[in-house]
């Protein structure tokens, strides 16, 4: 019995005589599957409770909210269809698709809405205690229509309704639920292009298409794979010999993006709009460090510039005071600390630490351990504090550790850690500022170097009460001279999230604020 | 002494040392988690969570208790089988070890098979020309797959055979893109095995080919040979019938006593290879504070080493029934 | 094999009593040291510094090229050597020291004590030191003296067994039997008669232990729980490994260095054990 050698080969899919790229093309447009990757196994898949990273991968292609924003900072509808500001910017009237059905085929209403921002976003969701702390309550004007008030002015609502912050729960399935308990954290029911079907541990998420999604034809794809891939260079090689489509930002290792995007099938995404920050926090308890002439030393010493070209290469932008260019309302009117390795020697002088055989004191410097820019930095820094006769001990730490000793606890003289400081200043950038954001015990990202400064506080209130944006934004222009002249926090730079996809598999991909949270909802196979 | 009276004496006396040295590995486990002074849910909750969700979490999970009375229910469960639940998934940590362990053992027992039959005919090679340059051609070859760190060896592999040449898949069990049935399904899989197994071979490789060569060479010149010669036997005869069986007597007892460190070879694997197996959930435990799940795992790993100790020890018996104890 | 105090028959040509493996195993060992003193003295570049000369490849300013951070790859394999050599040389004088002790006590003196620390033995031997020495580290802080002392202090029972294995033998000898009936002590016995003759032994297992400890830190820093402070080998592999595309040198020189000292260890304590004759040792 002979064997046709070409049939036997196709068949067994061993792919030496075919390369496995083409292989791999072949077989995916008769199936219509987009493959990505997830760095972890996602302990819940609710976006609308953690902030953790797997969570929203994980959780964005099954949850909607009311709306999207793209990556150049425009808002979309999503679940709501349009909408009406008041003057006052304190009520939003936002007026619901028709026909909407959860995934269990129960229809989608105004009360889900109600529901969710009330109880779940105001409440509970780590950003959104921030950007909605000032809604009053939602109104329910028709099963189409919700109206939210809130107490004062709050010119972000709609870059703060994505998903982000303001996932839509069903209400049928999370009311009178205990959020925590609740099993749909890890069986979601949501209204987005995808169903999950299948979670296999440590292996890979399974969705299928949502046949009642509210855009007709969307989404193009019958089916989303996941696949769990904690290794970094495992996910680039798979990339490029084909076996998966997409990597986004969390998902793509910055060291190899130059490389990546000279390969021929592969493009480059790049977004920001939530304005992912490196930032060093000083903490002002710290009898050095309470001194604003060693903050200012350590800013003229530290070499930002070394550290963007050699970390982020291509992807790092300058922050030049606390707001990040990438915002709209970043000052463009504050000057910079000069790398000067003299004046900052001069500066610690002045500040009473003279150098006693090259030596002036000793810094503890924490910092994640698993982010590699970070683990990078830290030995930058070290370098730099070295020529100004600064020692520093760099300690990283594992999340949790780092949670506790050095946010909770305050036992650190620095930490690098990064931050997103958008989609709006008044949502990532005050928490770090106010001092009504120093909790006892501290919590993390909120105000850890407990900066206190009363004039900026009260600027940050008359802030929330101006309505008129050319108001907002000398308002916190002077917020931006005022904080940058204290220094709490020396900003070490802001990057794009770069995200990257095979052109000749997938397009419409990662046209989002923040590419871990995309829905997949318009990605068309090509 | 019969054989199987001497064999179930050892696995009745491996048994009874077995519990003692499981519980005091949980107590340690116990101890070093409350040495380190973090706290699972926050991990869980991602940033600045609220402090209710961080009470939640903490009380379903006994996390306030103290550590003698976590301890008191974490053995009281074990003993009826009920080993906790993970607080990351959520799962009893019974379901996950079981569903991960059939991973682990694929790929140890096949690469250990695999490099058994080399190893052993590497070492009956060496050994039947002593001192030559095959013999350290063979001692050389097999050091070099052990000195080379598994992940290594590992990721050297992907790069030449799924990046460059395109011939393999680089990671994973099997193909995302496509649904196999049947035969090719078997075919994807094996596939995905060839390079995790060949790391892994060439890392067991060294301990198996040292320890049969070396236990080769001194039963060559046991007394019992030179009377097998002299009654005429050949040459292959003497080194398979004769020599061969008392030398995987040390070898068999090797990787009983080494299966610890087989593991860990194991464990970077899959990791490098991306496989869904022990390893990979022991060591995200590890780092989410997962302490059940953690625990679990460890003791899981011990009765796995205890248990290859009582598979060795059977085999032994079975090979040589003069081996004296 | 006859024992008539072996040891004082060959005293210091070691170089001769090996064989050509042994004697490779222990020419690779010098380089790894000469490497990691006196050329790490010697160099021009600091393993910390970093410059602007990212990731440039072997050439005339930098021998093995430089880091992502512009740091001399030369210096940085030197200095990461230190670091790695130590963990082997203190994980395998922990663990042989409580060998030996341990493994002597049990084969001098035998009967009812003999049995119970060699359960305790085989139990230690049991708890996979790898996991521990994982959890260790992820719970009480990365550090290169915890992986240190986890690794010897669960590493002993090998060189235990094997010592004990030796004293077994050689307390029936005529030499040790004169001497016990002449009235020497028990300490004066082990440590006079005894103990030099099990010295090649133990200078296997110290050769041996080194190679493991050093190879098993190399799997810690693998997964991300080495000491940054202290780059070891494994950790310069480890952080070498994302540059593999673009940077082979990176990775490739520590990797290099990491196996060859580690083969040398092993093929340095298989040629001592083939020079005195003994094979396996009993396990």
């Amino acid at each position: 019995m002979t064997i046709d050698r070409r049939l036997f080969l196709k068949r067994t899919g061993s792919g030496i005589a075919l390369s496995t790229v083409s292989l791999n093309e072949v077989f995916a447009q008769k199936t219509k599957r987009l493959i990505g990757a997830i760095e972890e196994d996602p302990a819940s898949i609710n976006p609308a409770l953690t902030t953790v990273i797997s969570s929203f991968t994980a959780g964005c292609p099954v949850y909607s909210a009311l709306t999207w924003m793209d990556a150049k900072g425009d808002v979309h509808p999503d679940l709501a269809e349009s909408w009406e500001v008041a003057a006052d910017n304190k009520s939003y009237t936002f007026r619901l698709r028709q026909n909407v059905k959860w995934h269990d085929g129960a229809p989608f209403s105004a009360e889900d809405v109600k529901f969710s921002l009330e109880n779940i976003t105001r409440k509970l969701h780590p950003w959104g205690r921030n950007a909605f702390a000032a809604l009053s309550v939602v109104d329910v004007v028709d099963p189409r229509t919700v109206v939210l008030r809130f107490e004062r002015p709050n010119p972000f609502v709609l870059s703060a309704s994505t998903v982000s912050i303001a996932a839509i729960l069903p209400k049928h399935l999370w009311a009178n639920q205990d959020p925590v308990q609740n099993p749909h954290n890890r069986k979601p029911v949501g209204t987005g292009p995808f169903i999950l079907v299948d979670n296999k541990v440590g292996d890979r998420l399974v969705y299928r298409r949502n046949p009642n999604f509210y855009i007709p034809g969307q989404p193009a794809f019958d089916e989303l794979v996941l696949r769990v891939m904690p290794d970094g260079a495992a996910r680039v090689a798979a990339l490029e010999n084909g076996e998966i489509d997409m990597l986004n930002t969390f998902a793509l290792p910055t060291t190899e993006v130059r490389r990546v995007s000279r390969l021929p099938n592969i493009k480059i995404a790049s977004t920001g709009q939530a304005a992912p920050t490196y930032l060093c926090t000083f903490n002002l308890r710290s009898p050095q460090l309470a001194k604003v002439q060693v903050r200012h030393a350590l800013a003229h010493a530290i070499d930002r510039g070394f550290i963007r070209n050699t970390v982020m290469p291509g992807l790092a932008d300058p922050v030049i005071g606390p707001v990040p260019s990438v915002l709209k309302l970043a000052s463009k009117n504050v000057a910079d600390y000069a790398l000067d390795v003299e004046r900052a020697k001069r500066l610690l002088d002045e500040a009473g630490f003279k150098a006693v055989d090259g030596r002036r004191f000793n810094l503890r410097l924490l910092f994640p351990n698993s982010d590699t820019r970070a683990v990078r930095m830290a030995d930058i820094v070290r370098q730099n504090l070295m020529t100004v006769g600064i020692s520093t001990d760099i300690v990283p730490m594992e999340r949790a550790l780092l949670m506790q000793k050095g946010y909770s606890d305050g036992e650190f003289d620095l930490i690098i850690d990064s931050y997103l400081l958008g989609p709006d200043p008044a949502i990532g950038v005050e928490r770090l500022y106010n001092s009504a954001s120093i909790f006892t015990p501290a919590r993390p990202f909120t105000n850890n170097s407990g900066y206190r400064n009363a004039e900026v506080d009260k600027l940050f209130e008359q802030e929330k009460q101006a309505v008129d944006p050319e108001k907002r934004k000398a308002v916190y222009e002077l917020i931006q001279q005022k904080i940058w002249a204290d220094l709490p926090i020396l900003p070490l730079f802001s990057y794009r999230g770069a995200e990257a996809y095979n052109a000749r598999m997938v397009s419409g991909v990662f046209d989002v604020a923040d590419g871990s949270k995309e829905s997949f909802a318009r990605a068309r196979p090509v | 002494m019969h054989a199987p009276a001497r064999l179930a004496m050892s696995i009745g006396r491996r048994l009874l040392m077995a519990a003692p040295v499981v519980m005091a590995i949980v107590v340690l486990t116990f101890v070093l988690i409350r040495l380190s002074p973090t706290d699972p849910a926050v991990l869980l909750a991602g940033d600045a969570p609220a402090p209710e969700f961080l009470e939640k979490i903490r009380a379903q999970y006994h996390l306030d208790e103290s550590i003698a009375k976590q301890l008191a229910i974490y053995v009281g469960s074990a003993l009826q089988g009920d080993l906790g639940t993970s607080i990351y998934f959520r799962k009893p940590v019974t379901e996950l070890i079981l569903a991960h362990a059939p991973v682990t053992f694929l790929l140890t027992l096949t690469s250990l098979v695999i490099a058994s039959a080399i190893g052993v005919s590497l070492a009956v090679l060496a050994a039947s020309r002593p001192g030559t340059g095959t013999d350290t051609a063979v001692t050389a070859l097999s050091l070099a797959g052990y000195s080379m760190p598994a992940f290594w060896i590992g990721q050297l592999l992907i790069l030449s055979f799924a990046v460059w040449l395109g011939w393999l898949p680089s990671n994973g069990m099997g193909s995302a893109r496509e649904t196999f049935e049947g035969f090719e399904w078997f075919v994807d899989r094996v596939r995905h095995m060839v390079l995790p197994v060949t790391s892994l071979v060439l890392f067991e490789l060294a301990i198996i080919t040292r320890f049969t060569r070396a236990a080769m060479v001194q039963a060559l010149r046991q007394d019992y040979v030179a009377v097998a010669h002299a009654k005429g036997a050949s040459q292959t005869r003497v080194l398979w019938r004769h020599a061969l069986p008392n030398a995987l007597v040390t070898t068999v007892t090797v990787l009983g006593l080494e299966f610890g460190f087989l593991l860990a070879g194991s464990v970077v694997t899959e990791i490098v290879f991306g496989w869904p197996g022990l390893g990979r959930l022991f060591f995200d435990a590890i780092f989410r504070r997962d302490f059940p799940l953690l625990t679990g795992c460890f003791i899981f790993t011990s009765v796995m080493v205890v248990l290859a100790n009582m598979v060795t020890d059977a085999v032994v018996s079975v090979l040589d029934p003069r081996t004296a104890r | 094999m006859n024992a008539v105090n072996p040891f004082h028959a060959k005293p210091w040509p070691v170089w001769r009593a090996l064989n050509p493996s042994g004697r490779t195993g222990l020419l690779l060992l010098l380089t790894a040291l000469l490497l990691c003193t006196a050329v790490a003295w010697m160099l021009q570049h600091s393993p910390s510094t970093m410059s602007e000369a990212l990731r440039e490849p072997p050439g005339a300013a930098h021998w093995l090229g430089t880091d992502d951070l512009g740091r001399d790859v030369l210096a940085r394999v030197a200095y990461g050597g230190q670091i790695s050599l130590m963990v082997g040389a203190f994980s395998a004088l922990i663990a042989v020291s409580i060998g030996v002790a341990v493994g002597a006590a049990c084969g001098y003196l035998g009967g009812a004590f003999d049995a119970v620390v060699m359960r305790v033995t085989e139990a230690f031997q049991i708890i996979p030191r790898f996991f521990l020495a994982l959890i260790v580290v992820a719970l009480v802080g990365s550090g290169i003296w915890k992986i240190i002392l986890v690794l010897g202090l669960l590493s002993w029972p090998a060189t235990a067994r094997v010592v004990r294995a030796q004293v077994l033998v050689l307390r029936k000898e005529e030499f040790v039997l004169a001497a016990i009936m002449g009235g020497a002590s028990t300490t004066r016995v082990i440590g006079r008669h005894i103990l030099p003759n099990v010295a090649p032994i133990i200078a296997v297992s110290a050769s041996l232990q080194a190679g493991s400890a050093i190879l098993l830190e190399s799997f810690i820093s693998f997964l991300g729980l080495g000491d940054v402070a202290h780059p070891s080998w494994g950790l310069l592999l480890q952080q070498g490994q994302l540059f593999i595309r673009d940077g082979w040198w990176i990775s490739t020189f520590p990797g290099l260095a990491l196996s060859l000292t580690i083969l040398g260890l092993n093929l340095l304590g298989d040629g001592i054990r083939a020079a005195h004759g003994d094979t396996t040792g009993t396990s």
